[in-house]
Order: C-alpha cells, then sequence, then structure tokens
C-alpha cells in the first residue's frame, strides 16, 4: 500500500491493498426509524438537526402492508406524512436515511 | 459530536460517523427483474434454501398464484442495490428507464447486525449504546452519487457521468419518492395495486427478505398521480 495524494478526508483500503473508498464518496446512513403505526393520522419529524452535517435527511418507507404507501412531503427541514387511500389496518414503518 | 470518530469528505459531507448506523453487503446474486401485475417489478434476492413463496410487488405481499401474504413487518429492513443490463447502466454512465433486464442485485443490511467479534482488520467503529456502526471487516455501502429526478412520467430518462474504473448499482426506493399529486382513490380500484410509490421506479426490502420493484411507466394508469420527483442513489459495488 502506497501513501496517496488526497485532498481531505479518509480512504480506506481493501484486504489488496486496493481503495475501498476515497475522498468523494460517503455512507449511507440511518438518521432514525419511527413507526408510524397504521398512518391513520398524518404526522411529521424535524430533520434540520441531521442535515447540518451536510447531508440531506430523505425518508424511506422500510415496510408497509398496505397498497397505498404513505404521501410523504418535505419542507423547511420537516418531513410530513400523510395517511393513505387504503391504510386501515395495515402497518407502517418508515426509515430516516441521510444522503 | 461530543465524542467519537467522524470523517468528512471533500464535497463537505459527512462520510463516516461513529453516532450514525451504516451499512454493510450482506449478500449478492442475480436474478430477472420480470414484470408482474400493471407493470410492477419483481426479484427474488432470498438465500438458496429459502423455499418460502413470497414475492412483493405494487405495495402488498403476495405469493406467486396472486394471494396475499400475511407475514410480519419489519422495522429496520436492509437495501437491495441492482446492476441491471442495459440500457439501465451502461459504461461511465447510469441511465434510468423503465426497461426490466437481468440484474446483478445487492442486499445491504446495519452493521449493528454483525458480530465485531469476526472482525478481520481495519477500522471499527461503536455508538454510545455499544452498537456496531461501521466495520472494515465488511463491505459498507458507499455512495458515489445520488441523482434527483423531477417530474418524472413515463418515458422520461435521466442521464448520470460517473467517474470510470468503478462498477456501480443503484438503489431506486421508496424513501426517495416525492409525491407532487395525491392519490384518487376514484382511480385504479379493483384488482389493480393504487401504490403510489409504484409509480415510481422504486425498490424496497421486507424482513422477510421479498424485495419489490416498480418500475416508471405505471404512473399513466393512475389521474392525479402521473409524475413525481425523487432521488436515485448511486452505489459503488467494486469489488463486490
Amino acid at each position: 500500500m502506497g501513501i496517496l495524494v488526497m485532498a481531505a478526508g479518509i480512504q480506506l483500503f481493501n484486504a489488496d491493498g486496493s481503495v475501498l473508498m476515497d475522498t468523494t464518496q460517503w455512507l449511507l446512513k440511518t438518521g432514525a426509524i419511527l413507526n408510524i403505526g397504521t398512518v391513520d393520522t398524518p404526522g411529521s419529524v424535524n430533520v434540520s438537526a441531521l442535515e447540518s452535517s451536510g447531508l440531506t435527511a430523505e425518508v424511506i418507507v422500510s415496510s408497509n402492508e398496505a397498497q397505498t404507501a404513505p404521501v410523504i412531503s418535505k419542507s423547511n427541514g420537516v418531513i410530513y406524512w400523510n395517511r393513505t387511500a387504503d391504510n386501515a389496518n395495515f402497518r407502517n414503518n418508515i426509515r430516516v436515511v441521510l444522503l | 459530536m461530543g465524542i467519537g470518530f467522524e470523517v468528512y469528505n471533500e464535497q463537505g459531507k459527512l462520510q463516516i460517523s461513529s453516532d450514525l448506523m451504516q451499512y454493510y453487503l450482506h449478500s449478492k446474486g442475480t436474478g430477472k427483474l420480470s414484470r408482474q401485475n400493471n407493470n410492477d417489478g419483481v426479484i427474488d434476492v432470498r438465500p438458496p434454501g429459502n423455499k418460502r413463496p413470497t414475492y412483493v410487488y405494487g405495495g402488498g405481499i403476495f405469493d406467486p398464484s396472486g394471494a396475499p401474504y400475511t407475514g410480519p413487518t419489519g422495522t429496520d429492513t436492509g437495501f437491495i442495490a441492482l446492476r441491471c443490463t442495459e440500457p439501465l447502466i451502461g459504461g461511465g454512465a447510469l441511465t434510468l428507464s423503465s426497461n426490466s433486464p437481468d440484474c446483478d442485485w445487492y442486499r445491504f443490511e446495519p452493521f449493528s447486525d454483525l458480530d465485531p467479534s469476526n472482525s478481520r482488520f481495519g477500522l471499527q467503529l461503536f455508538n454510545s449504546a455499544g452498537k456496531v456502526t461501521f466495520d472494515l471487516g465488511a463491505k459498507p455501502l458507499i455512495i458515489s452519487a445520488v441523482q434527483r429526478v423531477n417530474n418524472l412520467s413515463a418515458g422520461t430518462n435521466y442521464t448520470l457521468g460517473l467517474p470510470g474504473g468503478r462498477k456501480y448499482a443503484f438503489i431506486m426506493n421508496k424513501a426517495s419518492l416525492r409525491v407532487t399529486k395525491p392519490f384518487s382513490a376514484s382511480t385504479g380500484g379493483g384488482t389493480q395495486l393504487p401504490d403510489l410509490n409504484a409509480t415510481s421506479s422504486t425498490i424496497n426490502i421486507t424482513s422477510n427478505g421479498d424485495v419489490r420493484i416498480a418500475d416508471s411507466g405505471y404512473e399513466t394508469d393512475y389521474a392525479g398521480s402521473n409524475s413525481f420527483d425523487g432521488l436515485y442513489t448511486i452505489i459503488d459495488v467494486t469489488g463486490y
């Protein structure tokens, strides 16, 4: 493994010495996991603090049994979700990830 | 952060953090991204030997006969990245389209699932709760680019230039969906699957290891939901 010139940050190497990650890339991160149940009630989560690291917070509906997933929007650092057309008796979970 | 370990990349983005959960390569394979039911796409990523006949598409969970499946639903499920044949990925550029070709799939799960004693070399990070958040003993989910799409509708393509000499896959998940118009319950009823998330090129995985993917083109079936905004995450899988 040689010493490489890099602009900033860290470089990670595989076991064979090849570069695994360089200074331009980053890693997917979980910001929060929220169980929003049957999403019969609209809700929101403030992600301003999460985004202070230069990353962008987005929502993933990590599981849903309804045919229609929650309607999700984002405005001024707050992520909102709304109930869906056919969500009665279905469970949903959402996850805030940092991209 | 008060204590711990952080690295920022040259764009000022937080690259690694001991406080935040990151993801590692759990398994990989190849499969046919097949079309089922109103252009939804399905790919099977279950490990060999798992015979449970469940597939996921269109917002619900179904077995191959189309009957609903009512298995448990997880909370912290992983991600699937795909590398499909043309024209989804070609050369150093990525093109998002509505085709449904053969795909290599890469399943990623949170590092907290790993036994830290199995780590072989390199850097290992823990959060304040003692959970492993990063470990070079496993291959991490590395993001090379995020492509934002706007007003995407059937036939719309986005092309993104990427550095050469690397191997890329992509995550198209429901997380990225920004619904711009509300779903109308009066449309797409009956046996159709009126899933707003199915109106984009989307993918997710349940705690059971089932995956669902829906590709673009579906949105034209439903008035009031004929376009969307979203994000596509480009994953570096070189050497994976």
